[in-house]
């Protein structure tokens, strides 16, 4: 569903993707795990068109498709999600409503027509209710005085909601915790198929005891440097990255 | 006839006696005849500079000229209409008629002697004392033309009397190239609670419409005024508000204000236990200046005033405010709040802001604060990951900065709508 190949990345002269390869299948689940600073969120905001990056060489392709020169939003209208470290805050404009401009948006870019109102809301109550949250969230201003768990648990039920083809979670486990970590895993579990993908970038094992990943890869200074399947994830645990960096 | 024709036989001509007795030779004196537009160097009218912005060839209306009713817009309810500044007395509605009480101010100084006594007490000094605060008649100049060009009118509601339904006085400006001078006295008496929209609709190009508006606040009334504009482009406005209340009274003012625009605010909080909230957003594009001053005095104990206002210059345009609150000695207990965040869309676009605060009490609480900003690029880059386009994701977050100051008024928030469309056509 996504690939990467040859891709090299810098900011502001520095190199933080280097020669960087990486395949995620359709219906499959693949973990990123490394040390702070080994460009594991550039990872995303690249994939996800973020500004302020210079793509020295090489190129993504999402179902075949290079996306390197698409917006964030088309990106987006493709069927690419990602769930944010640090959720944005907007005060004064309210979560539900938020959510049914992201959905139009998408759909609008795609020909489709805008949700009906109703279904959408009691989508969105549904989510809310698994995700353990009350109906005065959707009413509240986005992420605006949230919970580190509350954002986390935002970005979960807009992926609930949008059902990209192809979502990467940057640290969504950071900050959270066990309580909101259990409801978090459910979420991605729930959303998980055969049908998408999921890029899973993390520090710690304790988010891949519930998603089990398929293949575990090992990133350092901007490239993978080893990978394995979900056994890799206990040995980096024991070990450190220390054994691999 | 034009505006300095009519100054030229003015100052020919001996002064006609007046219905605003504070309107004296010795303030239609040489310096008015000199220039009557205030002095910029004045703190009130340093960010908005009327001479350039009105053409030469100004018209003014003469006193008892029939106008034309051309156009009135329907989506306005309990409509007081004024016709470029004049009161159409045949066009109350019925509803309003046994509510409130509409007279000339000729009249209502023969029937009322008490309350205009009490409103220009100090004669001499009364228009510098409200228009400014400082001993400098330049400030007092649009007054005085408007006092000269205007009879004016007093709407009254009586004691008691609750009326749930918005009152809009629909100012309707449909001449060309012409300065028209609305006047409206506003006396809510005791108890009474009212809710008015402040409506000037421009159907004509090249005005200069110069309001003045004086309102008073009896023991216990409960007053909001929303004020707006449409189509005011091609026109300029400089309107001052002068709003006095006695005690237990409640005042809510929330304004939106766009194109080139002036308005000064001014508040007397002079009963014990008055309360006001002030609330506006100021819009320009273009090269369009917008500007506001707006200044509450706290003249008694326990009283409350909270200003919150919002900026958002595009293009090549100016928003400005001063605001200032003022605690008198006597007005112990009182809260003061004034803050102000502005948006900034273009490098071009300027913004000033200047919270003052001016306290002579011990035991009040005050505070004040002002901010600047542009889109921030995380914020666009969020909304975009989410499938808003650019363009969109910046007219959400300009709408989600006006949508923080929760104006509580329908006309002004679909009135909001629009002019956030305008400014990304």
């Amino acid at each position: 569903m996504l690939k990467i190949s040859n891709l090299s990345v810098t900011v502001e002269d520095k190199l933080i993707l280097d020669n960087l390869n990486l395949e995620i299948p359709k219906g499959k689940k693949v973990a990123i795990m490394g040390p702070n600073g080994s460009g594991k969120s550039t990872l995303s905001n690249v994939i996800s068109g973020k500004f302020g990056y210079n793509i020295k060489k090489g190129n993504i392709e999402f179902e075949g498709k290079d996306i390197l020169d698409c917006s964030a939003d088309d990106r987006a209208a493709m069927g690419i999600y990602m769930a944010f470290q640090y959720p944005i805050e907007i005060p004064g404009i309210a979560n539900s409503s938020f959510l049914r401009t992201a959905i139009n948006s998408i759909r609008k870019k795609n020909n489709l027509e805008p949700v009906n109102t109703r279904s959408f809301l009691e989508e969105i109550n549904n989510i809310a209710n698994k995700l353990g949250l009350d109906k005065s969230f959707l009413s509240r201003d986005l992420n605006t005085g949230f919970s580190g768990g509350e954002k986390k648990k935002n970005e979960i039920l807009q992926l609930l909601l949008i059902k990209p083809k192809f979502c990467v979670l940057d640290e969504i486990d950071s900050g959270l915790d066990i309580d909101a970590l259990k409801v978090i895993s459910k979420g991605i579990s729930e959303f998980s198929s055969k049908t998408n993908s999921i890029l899973i970038i993390t520090h710690y094992q304790r988010l891949l005891d519930y998603i089990k990943p398929d293949e575990v890869h090992i990133f350092n200074d901007g490239k993978i440097i080893k990978s394995g399947n979900s056994d890799l994830v206990k040995v980096l645990e024991e070990k450190g990255y220390k054994e691999f960096c | 006839m034009y505006l300095n024709d009519y100054l030229d036989k003015l100052k020919k001509n001996k002064l006609e006696e007046s219905n605003k007795p504070w309107l004296t030779s010795k303030i239609i004196s040489d310096e008015f005849f000199n220039s009557i537009f205030p002095d910029e160097k004045v703190e009130e009218w340093k960010n908005f500079n009327i001479k350039s912005l009105i053409g030469n060839k100004l018209k003014v209306l003469e006193k008892n000229k029939n106008l034309k009713i051309e156009k009135i817009n329907r989506d306005y309810n309990n409509i007081l209409f004024f016709n470029n500044g004049v009161f159409e007395k045949c066009l109350l509605e019925k509803k309003l008629i046994n509510k409130i009480n509409i007279y000339k101010t000729t009249e209502y100084k023969k029937k009322d002697k008490t309350i205009l006594k009490k409103i220009y007490s100090d004669a001499a000094k009364y228009a510098e004392k409200r228009l400014s605060g400082v001993s400098d008649s330049k400030t007092t100049k649009l007054l005085s033309l408007n006092a000269l060009l205007s009879e004016g009118v007093v709407i009254e509601i009586p004691n008691d009397t609750v009326i749930d339904n918005q009152i809009c006085i629909y100012n309707n400006i449909s001449c060309q190239n012409t300065l028209v001078n609305p006047y409206i006295l506003i006396i809510a008496k005791e108890n009474s609670k009212t809710k008015f929209l402040d409506l000037t609709s421009y159907n004509g190009e090249e005005n200069w419409t110069n309001s003045f508006y004086e309102i008073y606040l009896e023991k216990n009334s409960n007053f909001q005024m929303a004020n707006l504009s449409t189509n005011q482009i091609k026109n300029v406005n400089t309107s001052s508000y002068n709003f006095h209340l006695e005690k237990y009274s409640r005042l809510k003012f929330s304004s939106i204000n766009k194109g080139n625009s002036k308005k000064d605010i001014r508040v007397f909080l002079n009963g014990e236990n008055s309360k006001t909230s002030l609330k506006g957003m100021l819009i320009s594009k273009h090269k369009e200046s917008n500007d506001i001053f707006c200044k509450v005095t706290h003249n008694a104990p326990n009283t409350i005033s909270n200003q919150e206002w919002r900026m958002l210059s595009s293009d090549n345009s100016k928003t400005s405010l001063n605001g200032k609150i003022k605690i008198l000695k006597n007005a112990k207990k009182s809260t003061g709040s004034f803050f102000s965040k502005t948006l900034l869309l273009s490098e071009k676009a300027k913004s000033f802001s200047k919270p003052e605060l001016e306290i002579f009490e011990d035991e009040v609480s005050c505070s004040h604060g002002a901010s600047f900003g542009e889109i921030e690029k995380e914020k666009v880059f969020y909304l975009q990951s989410r499938g808003l386009s650019k363009r969109d994701a910046i007219k959400y977050l300009v709408l989600a900065f006006i949508n923080e100051l929760k104006l509580n008024d329908d006309k002004l928030n679909e009135n909001i709508l629009s002019e956030t469309e305008n400014l990304f056509c």
